[in-house]
């Protein structure tokens, strides 16, 4: 019954932690911002689409493929290093 | 080789999402373009290692971040370089203008190390779950988690002593507020 004691409770608590704890609210509060923040600048570039460049590059892969399968890197081995499609594929 | 439709339909769809990634890794716009286009002829060129059915999109974050990393090991000082810049670069966006608290947030993700900000943006952003963060990282769950869980401890840091300095004049009663009655 009298084992409680409001008072030296929470100094107690505050020195098991080694810094400062924020307020559990604040911490909650920054937490669902960062969630937000994260979401909103993500969302920015997602927003943009698919630039030009791209719908560019598949439809001249579409158009590769159809005409023949003589031109594709189709050794496959190390696509991404080069070959005739990286060549086709950017336009600058 | 005929590209198949649902195949570049599935693939078209995923780059908004490749790109909002590549950006989150390299910092730079241009370069987040090159790795996408890398990744998507990579993919296209070894498509018959695609399972049908199995998840398209965590199939090309894998690719585009391997490309990442390997271009990283090559180019290591050019891309510290990068990543020096990261914030920079991010507020010279055009659309991002005017809006400091985002900015703010820009610039304390940048400081955090890359494998920590990379599953922050996997599962807080792109949407993936920790089990999907850890196969594109290659990486064991419990890894990703505490990867995620440092990064927002961290990120909470950051920001929550920006905004007591930004508060300003109430930043005491701010500081009462946050570290108890003293």
């Amino acid at each position: 019954m009298k084992r409680i004691k409001p008072v030296s409770l929470e100094p107690t608590m505050r020195t098991e932690t080694a810094k400062p704890k924020l307020d559990p609210k604040v911490a909650r509060d920054i937490q669902s911002r960062i969630g937000q923040q994260l979401r909103e600048m993500y969302d920015d570039v997602v927003k943009q689409g698919v630039p030009d460049r791209f719908a560019e590059l598949l439809r001249q892969l579409d158009e590769a493929g159809k005409s023949g399968a003589a031109q594709q890197p189709s050794a496959g081995g190390e696509p991404a290093s080069g070959g005739d499609l990286d060549k086709k594929g950017v336009g600058e | 080789m005929t590209l198949d439709p649902a195949t570049r339909d599935a693939v078209l769809g995923s780059i908004p999402n490749l790109r909002a990634f590549a950006i989150s890794l390299c910092g730079n716009v241009d370069r987040a373009d090159d790795l996408v286009q890398e990744t998507v002829l990579r993919a296209l060129a070894n498509i018959d290692s695609f399972q049908p059915g199995t998840n398209m999109a965590a199939w090309l974050f894998t690719i585009l971040r391997n490309l990442f990393r390997s271009e990283y090991r090559k180019r290591r000082r050019e891309v510290e370089d990068v990543e020096g810049k990261y914030a920079d670069n991010m507020k010279s966006q055009p659309d991002q203008e005017g809006r400091i608290e985002l900015q703010e947030f820009r610039a304390a993700l940048a400081q955090l190390p890359s494998d920590q900000r990379e599953a922050l943006i996997l599962v807080g952003a792109s949407g993936f779950s920790y089990e999907e963060a850890a196969e594109i990282c290659e990486c064991a769950v419990g890894t990703i988690k505490s990867r995620v869980s440092r990064a927002r401890a961290r990120l909470a840091e950051l920001l929550a002593i920006d905004s007591i300095d930004d508060f300003g004049p109430d930043r005491t009663t701010r500081a009462v507020l946050a570290g108890g009655r003293g």
